[in-house]
């Protein structure tokens, strides 16, 4: 059994929030100096650094090919200001099919500082990314 | 403060690490003995070798054969653990990875891995990596816009 933190707390409003968008502004829970970095090599991966970056670029880059959005956090461990989850992220591909129908979990660690989320690195299914939003596929390079 | 379950379970963690460690330098050490009979080991993604191996028999026979017979083998590959997040019997482990594919192409790949240990042994093990980095530099893949 895990603990419940002030950390964790804040991380589960943080989804609650991204979730419906009445309960509250997500980007509250943030720092300013934010750091969100996205692992891999998708049109989505990289090192965004600071607030402006996250809601300008990642955020409006992933609004063009995933809508409806959804959140579950799945396990999170972690006793200090730090957190690794576990989390289920679906919601609607360009084709309208759903994007992670799977409900496969990715890992996310975070990091909390004076009562604001200062990092969050996400470990998504890059080759889900890359097949379901961005209509790409696999093909060897011997063909 | 840390309760003995999680600095139990971090022990065990880290152990995989410095035996896997302690195989590419070429010593005798077996990563894998931290690991129960019965483990669920799960690599995420959906590439040729992301799936669900049910016991160290299945992992010793299918999965480590298939992934060695992909993987380059050269000084300065390795595994190296970057934090570990540990609660309870679990375990995340935030690491980088060093490596090639049998062909030379650098895969140096970032993962998070999950540990649950239960008596002392992993019971599950769960790989997160950039799946997509894989099926290019290990499965000699590109993408193309799909038909």
């Amino acid at each position: 059994m895990t603990s419940t933190t002030p950390a964790k707390t804040l991380i589960q409003q943080l989804i609650n929030r991204i979730n419906r968008p009445e309960a509250g502004d997500p980007y509250a829970l943030l720092s300013e100096n934010v750091v969100v970095t996205v692992n891999g090599t998708t049109p989505l991966s990289g090192h965004y650094p600071g607030l402006a970056m996250v809601k300008g670029i990642l955020v409006d880059t992933a609004r063009r090919v995933l809508a409806d959005v959804q959140l579950e956090l799945s396990k999170a461990i972690g006793q200090s200001s730090t957190v690794a989850c576990q989390l289920i992220i679906h919601g609607r591909a360009p084709n309208d099919r759903m994007f992670n129908s799977r409900r496969d979990a990715c890992s996310c660690v975070f990091d909390v500082s004076n009562g604001l989320i200062t990092a969050i690195a996400l470990y998504p299914d890059t080759s889900a990314i890359e097949m379901e939003l961005y209509g790409r596929s696999y093909v060897s390079n011997d063909q | 403060m840390s309760n003995p379950s999680t600095s139990t379970a971090e022990a065990v963690a880290r152990r995989f690490f410095s035996d896997l460690e302690c195989v590419l330098r070429g010593e005798d050490a077996d990563p894998y003995a931290v690991m129960a009979e019965d483990v669920e080991f799960i690599v995420t993604g959906q590439t040729p070798l992301s799936g669900v191996w049910q016991g160290m028999k299945l992992i010793r026979e299918q999965f480590l054969p298939q992934a060695r017979l992909r993987m380059g083998h050269e000084p300065g590959h390795g595994l190296f653990p970057i934090r570990f997040i540990a609660e309870g019997n679990e375990v995340a482990v935030v690491a980088r990875g060093r490596g090639s594919s049998n062909t030379g192409q650098p895969y140096n790949n970032s993962y998070v891995f999950w540990f649950t240990v239960v008596d002392g042994k992993v019971a599950r093990y769960v790989e997160d990596f950039d799946s997509s980095l894989a099926w290019q530099a290990i499965f000699r893949c590109h993408l193309e816009p799909a038909r």
